[in-house]
Formats: structure tokens, sequence, C-alpha cells
């Protein structure tokens, strides 16, 4: 019997496949990662209670991104510690696949989670505040695009690491954000002139260093993600 | 290849002559005209930047080593390195103030080489937080090396996006674009390079040390094995 081996983007789109259908299941990430921004938001529509529209405009950008960047913690732990359970991990690494083509499936699914999440945490940001994010949206959405890209690649190297430790939770945010710091710099800075809605333009070496950030950190993971599973 | 016990013995009295030559000569250096005594932590602060980075430059190249020959005496390096890479960076963030707020009057801004320090600061304390939460020794040093790399691949995109939100620190005086040294009186220069040199042996002699107490406690855990 002749069994052919299935192509990269075969196996790449049965481990993506693997994540969303096990999550349509169980639906864990839809009932507990998509109500935290929401509750975020809660607090923070709270804490942030200026009275003008002006002070709360100038919080938005801030609002938004540290919302979306803690729920993504939910998320991308969740990725991992799935796999925990059961020792499932042990039956994804015996597959015949590259560790590499591993990562990039999970790296893509968490990519999906994420966009659900910001589309969430951006809804619900309108709606808590009364802010029309509406027309800023269309400029906004490729850094939105670039920015997730590389929380995604850097979150699914370091949320393999954080899983397997005693700390779970508290070491992904510990090693992540520091190292995101150039994409919260970029997506603050795209949103606060996005949100101006003035004649302002944003400098383009913002997009530039996304570009370089997801370039650099996608490869490097691609190549790491071997070290961090391995027995 | 001696051992870095012996490394440590040797290392020890010349790093201490070079701080005792390094501080009479940040003494007798000329006193700034701007910002007065205030200035001469210039001595100690821009040697101790400088060792933090050799000292998460050669943990770096020890981290990719180990990846690649999985010698228990790369990880050793790598993780000495690093672990006394942060207590430099650490002491950068102590002096730096110290100078701030006399000069800016405010302890801490958020400008461009500020911010950046301190990020790689958090970046290196996740380092050590991965080495002592992995279940083992051997995920340890797989995991730390793998951060080792993200950090540094991730320093000077942190930098050039810190300087597009805000800058205020002084320029470099002494590897300035103008010319070595040309932003330091004679004198100056002459104590900064001191300090430089007499950081580094003190950085040599740190790392020996604990180069030395890891060595000791991986010989213990054997004979204990043995036993």
């Amino acid at each position: 019997m002749n069994v052919a081996t299935p192509n990269f983007a075969q196996q790449l789109s049965a481990l993506v496949m693997k994540d969303l259908r096990s999550e349509l299941r169980t639906r864990e990430i839809l009932t507990t990662t998509l109500m935290f921004p929401l509750v975020l938001l809660l607090v923070f529509r709270f804490a942030f209670e200026v009275g003008d529209t002006v002070g709360v405009r100038a919080a938005a950008p801030g609002v938004i991104w540290a919302s979306a960047l803690l729920s993504s913690i939910l998320s991308l732990t969740r990725s991992f510690s799935s796999e925990r359970e059961d020792d499932r991990i042990h039956g994804l690494l015996l597959a015949p696949v590259d560790r590499g083509t591993i990562y990039l499936a999970k790296l893509l699914a968490n990519l999906a989670f994420l966009f659900l999440v910001e589309a969430v945490t951006i809804a619900a940001f309108g709606v808590f505040f009364a802010i029309d994010l509406g027309p800023a949206l269309p400029k906004l959405l490729p850094v939105i695009a670039l920015g997730t890209i590389g929380i995604s690649a850097v979150g699914t190297l370091f949320s393999a690491m954080a899983v397997n430790t005693r700390a779970r939770e508290s070491l992904l945010p510990l090693l992540l954000f520091p190292v995101l710091t150039p994409i919260l710099l970029a997506v603050l800075e795209h949103t606060r002139v996005g949100l101006a809605g003035g004649a302002e333009a944003i400098e383009g070496h913002w997009l530039g260093s996304l570009i370089a950030f997801d370039v650099i950190f996608v490869a490097a993971g691609w190549m790491l993600f071997e070290y961090v599973v391995e027995e | 290849m001696p051992k870095s016990s012996t490394l440590a013995v040797w290392m020890l009295p010349t790093a201490t002559l070079a701080m005792v030559v390094a501080v009479y000569a940040a003494f007798v250096a000329p006193i700034d005209t701007g910002e007065g005594v205030v200035q001469k932590i210039l001595y100690v602060h821009v040697p101790v930047i400088w060792t933090a980075y050799l000292a998460f430059f050669v943990g770096l190249v020890a981290s990719i080593g180990f990846l690649k020959n999985r010698k228990r005496s790369w990880d050793r390096v790598a993780a000495c390195s690093t672990e006394v890479g942060v207590v430099f960076c650490t002491l950068i963030l102590v002096t730096g103030p110290i100078w701030a707020k006399p000069i800016w009057n405010t302890w801490w801004q958020w400008d461009a080489r500020l911010s950046a320090t301190l990020v790689l600061w958090f970046m290196y304390v996740g380092y050590l937080a991965v080495r002592v939460l992995a279940e083992d020794r051997a995920q340890a040093a797989r995991w730390s090396a793998v951060v080792s790399i993200v950090a540094f691949l991730d320093v000077p995109i942190v930098h050039k996006s810190v300087e597009w939100w805000h800058t205020l620190h002084p320029k470099p005086k002494a590897l300035s674009p103008d010319g070595l040294n040309s932003g330091l009186d004679e004198g100056m220069g002459t104590a900064l390079w001191l300090g430089v040199l007499a950081f580094t042996l003190l950085y040599l002699t740190l790392f020996f040390l604990r180069l030395t107490v890891e060595r000791l406690s991986d010989e213990r855990d054997e004979k204990r094995v043995a036993a």
C-alpha cells in the first residue's frame, strides 16, 4: 500500500484544524477568554470615570491595548495547557511532523483566538466608552494584524515553556510583556493617531518596526521551538 | 583551561587594585563646570552599563553554544554570566536616578535609554525566573537559552521604538561619533576608561566565583547520586 506523506500545507492545516475543532467542541477559550476583556473594560470604565470625553479619548488607546494584552495571556496559556492534560503533547510530538510546523500551526490557531479577543475588546470598548472606532478602523486593521502576529509569535514560544512550570500563568506575562514593548508602543501610537482623526500622519517607521519584529520572531520561534518542547 | 576557582583567586586582587586606581582617578578628575561633583557618578554608571552588556553577550554566546553542543559547562557559563549581568543592570537602574535627581530634578524619566534599560532588566529577570521555575536542570538550560536569544534579538527593536517614543538622556561622551573622548575633559577620559577596566575585572571576578560555586554544587550532586 502506498500512502502519500502529507505535504507541509496539509500538515499545517490538519494541526490548525485540530486546535480550532477542539475549541469548538469544548468552548473553553470562548467562555473564559472572551468574558475577561469585558470585565476588564468594566473595571477600566469605572477607574477612568473622568467625566469629559477628552480625558476618555486620551486614555482610549491604553485601555484597549491593556485589555487586549492581558486577555491574550489567557488564550495563549490555554493553547498549551490543553496539551498538558493527559500528556496530549506527547501525541503531538510523536506525529511525523517537523517541530517547526507544530509551532507555526499553534501560532496560527492562537492568531485566530487573539483576533477574536481583540474584536470583542474593540467592540465592547465602543459600547462602554461611547467612542465610535468605526472611522479609524480601516487604517488600524493592518497595524492590529501585524501586532497580533508578533504577540502570537512570541506568545506561542513562551507559552509552551510557561505552562510546564509551577508558576503557569504568572510566568508568561513576565516573559512576554517586556519583549512585546515595540509592538505595544506601535499599536498605541497608531490607535492614538487614528482616534484623533485629524490630519496628523503616522510615521512610517512604526509600521516598519512591526514588520521587522514579526519577521524576526516568527523565524526565531520556528527555529527555537524544538528546544522548548524537546524531551 | 585553568579551573574557574584558580581564575577567581587571581582575578580578585587584580580587580581590587584596578578599582583602587579607578576610584583615585575619579577623585582627581576635574570637576564638571556644569553639573558639579554629581557628574562623577559617570565613572561608575558608564562602566557598569558596559559590563552588563558584556555579561549578557557572554551569556548569549554560551546559550547558543549550549543548544549546539549540550555541554553542562556551557550552560553554567550562560547562567552565571547572565546572573552577574542582572546585578550590574540593577546597578545601572540605581546609579542613574542618583544622578538624575539633582540634574533632571526627578528620579526617573520615561526617556528612551531609561525605558530600554528597564525593559532589558525585566527580560533578564524573566531569564532567572525560567531557570528557577523549570521542572529540571535540562529544561532550565534549554529554556533559559531560548529566552536569552529572544531577549538579545529584541534589544535593538526595543531600543529603536522607545527612541521614537522619547529621548532626553545625555549623548555618549566617550564613544561619540565626534571622536574618542570628544565630550570629556582631559582627566575625565582617563578616569572613565580606568573605570571600565576596573568594572570589567570585577565582572570577571564575580563571574569566576559564581562559576566555581555552580561547579562545586554540580560535583556535590554527582556524589550524592553516586552514594
